[in-house]
């Protein structure tokens, strides 16, 4: 098992309200597995999503990753984690506008301690594999949205994670990029085993994984 | 950690308006800081380089400055065969009485200053050495002629190689001028002793300067001129030539430097303020970057010490504009009231190697402090929060 969540609360305070957004989750992802978790706004889905990646910690419950328990680990030990076992994907794109393709996708490598010419070896791979070896020196405001999916996929992979975590990748796209974001996540998938799980509302989109999750008001209600 | 700062000077210069306006805003507090400095420095360094350490002074017991002393020409006698005085190639001891006095002349632009004037014997040129005869010639004894200190050129009614100044109802022809160096001869007048005692109905000498024949040993107390302040005939206190200058530099070197630290401070707490508020904003603006690289696996140390790199740059390259903006007074000349000898000192700006370290230190510290604040907040941003803008 890659990723095992369980009995999972987390709850956020608005003014006086405390807000109870994830009641008592349980999900299981096996490795290679994709998918996709889908729900109305508010039902949970972003916060599950942040809390397998150690962006969040919960009230209670426990997420373990390859048999390692996440919850109550420090700020810094999570970034450290994270560097190395998580790819994210954000709806939009998340890329650093003041670097261009190449450096945005050499940012996860700065914190190994590959040489200048290894990191130059992975972002080209990387950026060959997303399509877009030919716009290196490009910065997103030069680029379409697709292409700047594409690169911040490119950043996702770069460092080879365990997994990726894609929120909402083609939310901000025309059909005709998101269909070339898919295909793509589709490749990473079945070509290098890349697990992955993508928060959608667009069930075209979570037709593609291997499995759907509904939640509902912080409790998963399907699981086909 | 290279890397990342690639990101933040990126950042900088992206965001180029408000770089500008920090990198202005520190720049003018840190050109005040190195004007006012460099005025402090400028007015000590006419002092403090005023002189040979191998020159002693000798002054009335009790006197605090060349001013206020009085050496009877006996005493005098005395002084000039002392043992342990260096002697020129013709056997002449290289001593010389003087006297000294602030004179109120007529300012070239209008009004009146005291200027000091020194009366002295032809062997100053040799004693005083560090003053240099660069125009005309040395007085001629007996005369009421004048060498002037090149500062005065232009400064002073009358004062040019040629003209005459006029105080104490007599006309003084200038015959010659003398190169200081920058230090304080630049700023006398000097003339026949003998001549400015009968003007000025003085009965005494004000002091003494000898050129002692051997150097004084490197540490621990001085035997000539113990001897000399032991000598109960004497009645004397004697300074080194450069330690008198330099302890006449005292209060107004010392209020210059309040004054420099006052208002640079005034200004820097100004300018540290609006660097911070620039930070801010663009930590606001950049929320979302900063929880992207959070979540790309940069801890929050990285975050603190990239925006701590920022404001150090601002701070930087701040120091660097006020150093900039004030050089072009490097070297101009001024004046001001030595508040010791009450006469007027001139002097130019002088900004030093070290004026410019203190000053970039100064604006980097500036910068580090300014930043702190938006550093620490950035840093602690959780990142699912960041992540929403």
């Amino acid at each position: 098992m890659l990723i095992q969540v369980r009995g999972v609360v987390k709850s956020y305070v608005k003014g006086s309200e405390t807000v109870l957004v994830l009641d008592g989750v349980d999900l299981d992802v096996d490795a290679g597995e994709w998918v996709s978790l889908m729900g109305p706004s508010g039902s949970g889905k972003t916060t599950l999503l942040n809390l397998i990646g150690g962006l969040d910690v919960p009230d209670s419950g426990s997420i373990c990753v390859n048999d390692d328990e996440m919850v109550g680990r420090t700020n810094a030990e999570l970034a450290a984690w994270r560097s190395r076992n998580v790819g994210y994907i954000f709806q939009l794109y998340n890329l650093l506008p003041v670097l261009d393709a190449f450096q945005n996708v050499e940012m996860p490598l700065l914190l190994t301690n590959l040489s200048r010419k290894e990191r130059r070896e992975h972002v080209m791979t990387a950026l060959d594999l997303v399509g877009l070896s030919d716009r290196i020196d490009h910065y997103p405001a030069q680029l379409s949205g697709g292409q700047n999916q594409r690169v911040a996929i490119a950043r996702a992979i770069v460092a080879d994670p365990a997994f990726l975590l894609a929120d909402e990748p083609t939310g901000d796209l025309d059909r005709k990029s998101a269909e070339d974001v898919l295909n793509l996540l589709q490749d990473l998938h079945t070509r290098f085993k890349k697990a992955i799980v993508m928060v959608t509302h667009d069930p075209h989109c979570a037709e593609r994984a291997d499995r759907l999750v509904h939640l509902e008001k912080g409790v998963i209600v399907a699981d086909t | 950690m290279i890397g990342i700062l690639r990101y933040h000077l990126m950042s900088l210069w992206v965001r180029r308006v408000g770089t500008s306006l920090s990198v202005f805003s520190i720049g003018m507090a840190v050109g005040i800081l190195v004007l006012v400095l460099s005025l402090a420095r400028g007015f000590e360094l006419s002092l403090v380089d005023t002189g040979r350490e191998d020159n002693i002074l000798v002054l009335r017991q009790g006197a605090s400055s060349e001013g206020e002393s009085g050496v009877t020409r006996p005493k005098w006698r005395a002084l000039q065969t002392y043992p342990g005085v260096a002697v020129d190639a013709s056997g002449d001891p290289l001593a010389s009485a003087e006297i000294y006095a602030a004179m109120n002349l007529n300012k070239a632009d209008g009004g009146t200053a005291n200027f000091p004037l020194r009366g002295v014997m032809p062997a100053t040129f040799r004693v005083r050495d560090t003053a240099k005869l660069v125009a005309g010639r040395e007085f001629t004894p007996g005369t009421n002629e004048v060498v002037v200190g090149k500062a005065l050129l232009g400064r002073l009614a009358g004062c040019s190689l040629g003209g005459a100044l006029d105080t104490g109802g007599v006309m003084w022809p200038v015959v010659g001028v003398i190169d200081g160096g920058g230090a304080a001869f630049d700023s006398e007048i000097w003339c026949d002793v003998e001549v400015f005692m009968q003007v000025f109905k003085r009965q005494v000498y004000g002091n003494v300067i000898l050129r002692r024949a051997t150097p004084a040993p490197a540490e621990g107390p001085d035997p000539l001129r113990e001897m000399l302040e032991n000598d109960l005939r004497l009645d004397a206190k004697t300074f080194t030539e450069r330690g008198y200058f330099r302890e006449q530099s005292g209060p107004l070197g010392t209020a210059l430097k309040f004054v420099a630290v006052f208002i640079a401070g005034i200004m820097a707490i100004g300018a540290a303020f609006g660097t911070a508020v620039t930070l801010l904003a663009s930590l606001a603006e950049r929320r979302r970057e900063i929880g992207t690289l959070l979540a790309l696996g940069f801890r929050p140390h990285h975050v603190v010490l990239g925006f701590l790199c920022e404001a150090t740059a601002l701070g930087l390259a701040g120091g660097i504009l006020g150093v900039l903006l004030a050089l072009p007074v490097n070297g101009v000349a001024t004046g001001t009231m030595n508040w010791k000898t009450f006469t007027e000192q001139a002097f130019a700006f002088r900004i030093t190697p070290d004026v410019v370290v203190l000053a970039v230190t100064f604006s980097t510290f500036v910068g580090i402090v300014s930043g702190l604040l938006p550093a620490i907040r950035a840093s602690r941003v959780p990142p699912s929060v960041a992540l929403r803008g």
